[in-house]
């Protein structure tokens, strides 16, 4: 079906009728600046075709023109099937549908009303919406060939679109392949019925009040397995605690035989530790009374032998006391001889001692003289020199302020100037040799103006004179009553050379300002100034070194500062001195012979009286030894004397005490014998009894903990068991167990019906998509190759969903699938229209179809939306396209193209 | 003396391969005690024996204990009863309940030692068992007590849980010897822990030693169960007399059958339709052979009437599969994407398929498929052309 003109008025911004048209068969581009109609004109055109004309509401109404109560109506004349026809309606008020067809060059009406709607949605395979106006799944091919604005991507068809296009692409096979959907088609649906019932569209089971049986009872399921685990669990603590309860019993009756066992060991220990006690007890009574025996017998014994003792002591002691008595009086008389000597001794040598300091004092007094002497002969020699070395300093600073006060170049700098001297001769030479020279010798003096060379301006000529005019690159002279005089020369090197001239000379003044700007020469006498100025502070500054001789001038003035204070200190105490100054060597060879003689006498002394004191002090030993032993002695018999008084007051004999004595060491014997025969018991038991003894009570102790902790466990267990018996877990472990088996086959079946109805729906669908691609591959090749001439290799093939929907395109490099919205949006719609064109152009085979494309290629660029007009151009063979834009320059290539211009067409209509 | 024997009443038992019916199973074994002891006033016996395992475990529900307790406290006699394997004496078990010690059950005694217990006309000799497994021969002790005391003038009646020696096990679980009784000079011994009523003659061909079966069927393929015994001994070394009482109630049947062309799932469904059905009655059917696909919806019959008439019933029909040479119904289908998808499931649904199998397409899922596919053809028939 192709359009031949649309005539809309009373709708929208078409207040007055506007007719488009004639259309022509290839491209049409109607244009007009936003808000013209465009898309309101291919609004008429769809709801001429496809709406019904007594749709009412909101809906329609909007359709009227703005402040107007215009009924909106459309004519829409196409050709079909070879016949013309012109389709009018009018909406809203007293709405009306009439289509006509041309017979015998005339339009005669072919049907009106409801069947005029339902013979144009025909044409189209368009399908009626349920109410209100058509929606884009109405508009049956026209979803494929109309694309309004902002919708150039083809949406999901409906079903019958798709099923027409297979059937139109696909020749024999679709047609089989729609009768058997025809006829299957509801088992197919009662099969997507059965999965959707069950399954998400994204194959997932429903959940909530949709969800499948399956839902239901897989919770159950957990629910069981979480009431089973749990019943498990406490049966399982239920019979460890059976374990548990038997083993603190087992524990129990172990401890209570080792506590038995403990209670018969600490028996026998403790009854070791008692027969210990009681002969550790008879020990200790014998070996009092053995001590007892002893005691006495050696008391006696004692006294027996003190006493002789005494006596024997008494006898010797009186034969000392005689002897002592003889040798006191010679030690009187030794001790006497021995003080008088001492004294004599001793006067002779302090007499000695005040010689010797005397002597001593004489030598100093030599000394000090001869250090005057010294002093007053060095003293002139260091105030000589000090005088030497400041007139060897005042002139090595008059040489250094000579030398600082004088500028003269160094030798780098004086090289410098030379070097720029050299330059500067240089550059003026070539230049020189660069000038052009004119030499003028008049007859008769006159006047030359240059006025083109080194120096311009007019200039007096002698006669006969010759005058030199020098430039460069040019020469001229005007000479007054003669003409003008030309020269030329080679360009450029005057100029550089000048330049270079110029530099050399303000470089040799840079290096000559700071001394004057003098030649080379005088700069030459200047450095040879300089340098003789420096021999000379050198001189001066060698022989200040030479008078210091290492030292420095502060040192001589220290040392001539001391040497005034020693002959200063020295006069002082010797004012006499100072006219007359003894002779210094004399006095200390007399006072050092003196010195030597009063030393000797004193050392003989000394040796002497320390012998004759130590003797002294030996003979007063001696006589305080005697009188100190014979007083000893007198008080030794004294107690001596004493003692056998108090031992002989018993009143016994010594017979009487040697029997005595005799009888207590025969009991002192049987003592002995007692005693040592316990010890041998004793010696039968270990020594460590009683530790054996703690031992077994801290080992009963423990067994009889033990025997309470297993006890208490025990009890604690008992009725941790008792607890867990009385909850019956074995009972409720079946129930859980019971409820789950239950469970599992129902699970089973309704899982196994699931999946038969999930593969029973994928089967069929992958049946239907293999189908469907059989027959949607020509598309695909053709949209492929539309893509490619205008976009390039690049995106590859357009790859179609089974619903004939372009969904995705596979470049090379991307290896696969790459979904048509990761493409860019140029290259997305370019691929949108390339799947419409080709879609349509197999739409086209039979019959030509109109593709409407409303502002669409909004993001191509020039490039590609030229090669794109070339396939519209090529598609227009088969194709009527109807354009609508706002920019008609960009289809200005369509040469074939026949342009609308809207808003001519309203404002002609408005006026008209 | 005249006793009933019985043995392994297993209360609380677990009953999962019973689906939806565990509970009343469960409550049918209490029904069956009661019986017993019905049946045991009902011959007049004087004593009543349970020779272990009277429940499933230490750990059932203690209101089943009292329950039993009670139950064996309205016999009119004396009951000796000794723990078994399942209730061995622990701590914490079952016989620890008070209601063994209540006055109410003042004729019940739990024997809780190796010591004889006088009844009136005999003597009782128990083996209580202490523990879950055991490899040691609980009449042991008998042996050595008659070994010492000799037998004496009195009936001596002996009560054991184990296994007597040529029970095929895996492991020995308190072995008996085969001539226990005679070893212990028993004029009876009464045994438990087999479900099966079991006799045992000795070498004067007396029957001396015998195992009276569990008092109610446990499950399926469990034979000789749902007995007690009733004993008769005369006098001292008189052979006893033994008469199975039948105790249970419950009939597990398993019906196997094979389908091997169309009809025969609807001769299975005719004859269980037939079968005499009820609350006490467990059915179990097992379908083999080939499924041919009018099959489906007599299985789906099937399992209806299982569910509904039954106390329990269950269809296993995991080793069907789909018939191969049936495809006249594919043929009827449209061409196109539904006879494609057919046939593919037809393929898949054979379990010997080698060629690729999407995920979860196992033949089982395929056979299901399929015959989601057929019954919906089958709604839709007049979709078809």
């Amino acid at each position: 079906m192709i359009l031949q003109s649309i005539t809309v008025g009373g709708w929208r911004c078409f207040a007055s009728t506007v007719r488009v048209g004639p259309l022509s068969e290839g491209i049409n581009v109607v244009h007009g600046p936003n808000g013209t109609g465009k898309s309101t004109l291919f609004e008429a055109m769809a709801r001429g075709l496809l709406d019904d004309h007594r749709v009412s509401g909101k809906e329609p109404e909007v359709l009227r023109s703005w402040g107007r109560f215009l009924p909106p109506s459309v004519c829409v004349e196409f050709l079909h099937q070879g016949a013309a026809y012109r389709l009018t309606k009018r909406f809203l008020d007293e709405p009306t549908a009439k289509l006509e067809r041309r017979e015998n060059g005339k339009f005669r009406p072919l049907a009106e009303g409801e069947a005029a709607v339902r013979q144009a949605r025909s044409i189209l395979a368009a399908a009626a919406p349920g109410r209100g106006l058509s929606q884009l799944r109405n508009w049956g091919l026209a979803q494929v060939l109309w694309a309004a604005q902002g919708s150039l991507a083809i949406g999901q068809l409906s079903e019958d679109v798709v099923s027409e296009l297979q059937g139109r692409l696909g020749g024999v096979e679709a047609a089989v392949s729609r009768a058997a959907e025809r006829d299957g088609g509801l088992v197919e649906r009662r099969i997507e019925e059965l999965y959707d019932a069950a399954f998400t569209a994204k194959g997932k089971l429903r959940e909530g009040k949709d969800a499948p049986r399956l839902v239901q009872l897989r919770r159950e399921l957990e629910s069981a397995e979480t009431r089973e685990r749990e019943t498990l669990d406490a049966q399982a603590r239920y019979e460890d605690s059976v374990r548990r309860l038997q083993d603190f019993r087992a524990l129990r009756d172990q401890a209570g035989r080792d506590a038995d066992a403990g209670r018969e060991a600490f028996s026998r220990a403790q009854a070791r530790s008692q027969e210990r006690a009681r002969l550790l007890q008879a020990r200790s009574e014998a070996a009092t009374r053995l001590e007892l025996e002893r005691r006495k017998h050696d008391e006696l014994s004692q006294r027996v032998a003190e006493l002789s003792t005494i006596r024997a002591g008494l006898k010797a002691g009186e034969s000392r006391l005689a002897e002592l008595e003889n040798d006191t009086l010679p030690a009187q008389r030794d001790l006497e001889e021995r003080t008088r000597d001492e004294a004599r001794l001793k006067a002779a040598r302090e007499d000695a001692w005040r010689e010797r300091l005397a002597a001593e004092e004489a030598l100093r007094l030599a000394n000090e003289a001869r250090m005057l002497g010294a002093a007053r002969a060095r003293l002139p020699r260091v105030e000589a020199r000090l005088q030497s070395v400041a007139d060897a300093s005042a002139r090595c600073e008059k040489a250094r302020d000579e030398l600082a006060a004088f500028l003269a170049p160094d030798a780098e700098a004086l090289s410098a100037v030379r070097a720029a001297a050299r330059e500067l001769e240089d550059a003026s030479v070539r230049l020189e040799s660069a000038m052009i020279t004119i030499e003028i010798v008049p007859e008769h003096a006159g006047s030359a103006d240059v006025i083109e060379g080194e120096e311009r301006g007019p200039r007096q000529i002698a006669a006969g004179a010759p005058a030199q005019f020098h430039g460069s690159p040019r020469v001229v002279v005007s000479v007054a009553g003669f003409g003008r005089v030309r020269a030329w020369g080679p360009e450029g090197s005057a100029q550089e050379l000048r330049a270079r001239k110029e530099a050399a000379a303000r470089r040799l003044a840079d290096l000559t300002r700071p001394y004057g700007g003098v030649g080379p020469d005088e700069l030459q006498s200047l450095h040879d100034r300089r340098a003789q100025l420096l021999a000379k502070r050198d001189e001066a500054e060698a022989a200040l070194r030479s008078s210091l001789a290492g030292q420095s001038l502060a040192d001589f003035e220290s040392e001539r500062h001391q040497l005034r204070l020693e002959i200063d200190a020295c006069l002082t105490a010797h004012p006499d001195w100072t006219d007359a100054p003894p002779d210094g060597d004399a006095l200390a060879s007399s006072a050092s012979s003196r010195l030597s003689a009063a030393a000797a006498e004193v050392g003989q002394l000394d040796a002497a009286w320390q012998a004759a004191f130590a003797a002294l002090s030996k003979s007063h030993q001696r006589q305080d030894d005697l009188a100190a032993r014979s007083t000893a002695e007198r008080r030794d018999i004294e107690k001596a004397s004493e003692r056998i008084a108090v031992i002989e007051a018993d009143g016994r004999s010594d017979e009487d005490r040697r029997r005595e004595l005799t009888s207590l060491a025969i009991a002192a014997q049987a003592a002995v014998g007692a005693f040592e025969a316990i010890e041998a018991k004793l010696a039968d038991f270990p020594e460590d009894v009683d530790r054996d003894l703690a031992l077994q009570s801290t080992a009963l102790a423990r067994h009889e903990e033990e025997i309470q902790r297993a006890r208490e466990a025990e009890n604690k267990e008992a009725g941790r068991l008792q607890a867990l018996a009385e909850q019956g877990t074995y009972s409720a472990l079946s129930a859980a167990q019971e409820e789950k088996a239950a469970l599992l086959p129902r699970l089973e079946r309704e899982e196994l019906r699931l999946a038969a109805v999930r593969l029973l729906r994928d089967t069929v669908r992958a049946a239907r998509d293999e189908a469907r691609a059989v027959i949607a591959g020509p598309v695909e090749r053709t949209a492929s190759g539309i893509l490619e001439r205008v976009a390039g290799r690049r995106l590859g093939r357009i790859g179609f969903s089974s619903a004939f929907q372009p969904d995705h395109v596979a470049p090379e490099l991307a290896g696969g699938a790459v979904e048509l919205e990761r493409v860019s949006g140029g290259e997305r719609e370019q691929a949108h229209l390339a799947a419409r064109i080709a879609l349509a152009t197999f739409l086209a085979r039979e019959e030509r179809q109109l593709l409407v494309l409303d502002d669409v290629l909004i993001a191509t660029d020039a490039a590609r939306l030229t090669r794109m007009l070339g396939v519209l151009e090529e598609a227009a063979q088969r194709l009527q396209v109807l354009v609508f834009t706002c920019h008609p320059e960009r289809y200005r290539a369509l040469t074939q193209a026949t342009f609308f211009d809207l808003a001519e067409l309203a404002d002609a209509a408005a006026s008209s | 003396m005249k006793l009933v024997h019985t043995a392994d009443w297993q209360i609380g038992m677990k009953a999962a391969h019973t689906g939806t019916a565990a509970s009343r199973v469960r409550e049918a074994r209490l029904d069956a005690a009661r019986n017993v002891i019905g049946l045991a006033r009902e011959r007049g016996a004087d004593l009543l024996i349970v020779a272990g395992d009277t429940f499933e475990d230490n750990g059932v529900d203690r209101l089943l204990v009292q329950k039993i307790a009670d139950i064996l406290a309205s016999f009119p006699g004396q009951v000796i009863v000794i723990p078994g394997n399942h209730d061995p004496l622990v701590p914490g078990s079952v016989w620890e309940h008070p209601a063994w010690r209540s006055a109410s059950a003042r004729n019940v005694r739990v024997a809780l030692g190796e010591e004889p217990i006088e009844v009136p006309g005999g003597w009782i000799l128990p083996c209580p068992a202490r523990e879950k497994h055991s490899a040691s021969d609980p009449t042991a002790w008998i042996a050595r007590a008659a070994a010492s005391d000799g037998r004496g003038n009195a009936i001596r009646l002996g009560v054991a849980h184990g296994t007597v020696e040529g029970v095929r096990q895996d492991e020995p679980d308190y072995p008996i010897p085969r001539d226990a009784a005679q070893r212990g000079k028993l004029d009876y011994l009464a045994l438990g822990h087999w479900h099966s009523t079991a006799v045992y003659s000795g070498t004067d061909g007396a029957q001396r030693m015998a195992y009276s079966g569990t008092h109610e069927t446990t499950k399926f393929g469990e034979r000789d169960s749902g007995n007690a015994l009733l004993v008769e001994i005369s006098a001292p070394g008189a052979p006893p007399r033994l008469t199975p009482l039948r105790t249970g109630s419950l009939s597990w049947i398993t019906l196997d059958s094979v389908s091997r062309g169309p009809g025969d799932v609807a001769r299975v469904r005719q004859e269980v339709e037939a079968m005499e059905a009820g609350e006490r009655v467990l059915l179990e059917v097992q379908l083999e052979g080939v499924l041919h696909p009018g099959d489906g919806a007599e299985l789906e019959r099937l399992e209806e009437i299982l569910a509904a008439r039954f106390l329990h019933g269950r269809l296993d029909r995991s080793h069907l599969i789909l018939a191969p040479a049936d495809e006249a119904w594919l043929e009827r289908l449209p061409p196109g994407p539904l006879r494609e998808a057919a046939a593919r499931l037809r393929d898949l649904a054979n379990p010997a398929f080698h060629g690729p199998r999407p995920e979860g397409a196992t033949a089982e899922t395929a056979r299901a498929a399929l015959l989601e596919l057929y019954a919906l053809c089958e709604s839709l028939e007049e979709a078809l052309p």
